[in-house]
């Protein structure tokens, strides 16, 4: 676990993908699946065909 | 939120040129319709005398935009019986405004907007999401308290916590013009 958190410490200074990637595997047995949020489940479901409508309200 | 209706390029807050105040929406036109976004545009437009940056238009992007545009704006003037100072022009450009002006009342709430920030790390993303642009709404006071999907949101247990919080002072129906 300490080789773990080693990691994170210093890919923090990284990219959020660099800690992902960085976190797939501990190596002690120990699983971490994520770190960043999942993405909203309205989202994961949002309309792919959308209409653009566009407003000045004054 | 952004610029558009002018001619100068980049416009920005400060240097904002010919353009106005403007916004935009991308919907899903299987839940609302062009109809009803002009509706509330009725309902929420200042209907006063703007100008410069804050004169009222719609930017129509197609034809059958345009068309319903107009036959709202007769209806509108009808209902009030008065001339109304709205321009109906074609869409040509729209300038996104500085990233401090988008998702306005969700930077307000610093739980939430954490919240969201670590999900959506590049702001593009974040303008992109309907879980965002609710709980911006949310917070500007505004849904309907029936039809929100607390656990849709992306939103921990704390971050639901204070959305209820909010929800419990009561949200306004996006107003109908009769």
């Amino acid at each position: 676990m300490n080789l773990l958190v080693s990691r994170i410490i210093k890919v923090l200074l990284l990219s959020p993908i660099a800690l992902l990637t960085a976190c797939a595997g501990s190596g002690d047995g120990t699983t971490v699946t994520s770190i960043i949020p999942d993405k909203p489940l309205i989202d994961e479901q949002a309309p792919t065909v959308v209409e653009t409508a566009t407003f000045a309200l004054g | 939120m952004g610029y558009a209706g002018g001619t100068t390029s980049a416009p920005t807050y400060r240097n904002i040129g010919d353009h106005a105040e403007t916004m935009q929406v991308e919907y899903d036109p299987g839940h609302v319709t062009y109809e009803e976004l002009l509706n509330a545009f009725w309902c929420s437009n200042h209907l006063t005398v703007g100008t410069g940056q804050y004169r009222s238009i719609i930017f129509y992007h197609n034809e059958t935009q345009k068309t319903a545009a107009m036959e709202s704006l007769a209806r509108e003037e009808a209902r009030l019986g008065r001339k109304i100072q709205t321009a109906i022009i074609p869409y040509t450009n729209f300038y996104l405004a500085e990233d401090y002006h988008q998702k306005y009342y969700l930077r307000t709430n610093s739980i939430l907007f954490d919240e969201i920030s670590l999900i959506y790390t590049d702001l593009s993303d974040l303008l992109n999401s309907t879980a965002a642009a609710r709980l911006n709404g949310y917070i500007a006071g505004f849904g309907d308290e029936a039809a929100v999907q607390l656990d849709g949101l992306g939103l921990s247990a704390d971050g639901q916590k204070e959305l209820l919080q909010i929800i419990e002072h009561g949200l306004e129906t996006v107003c109908q013009v009769p």
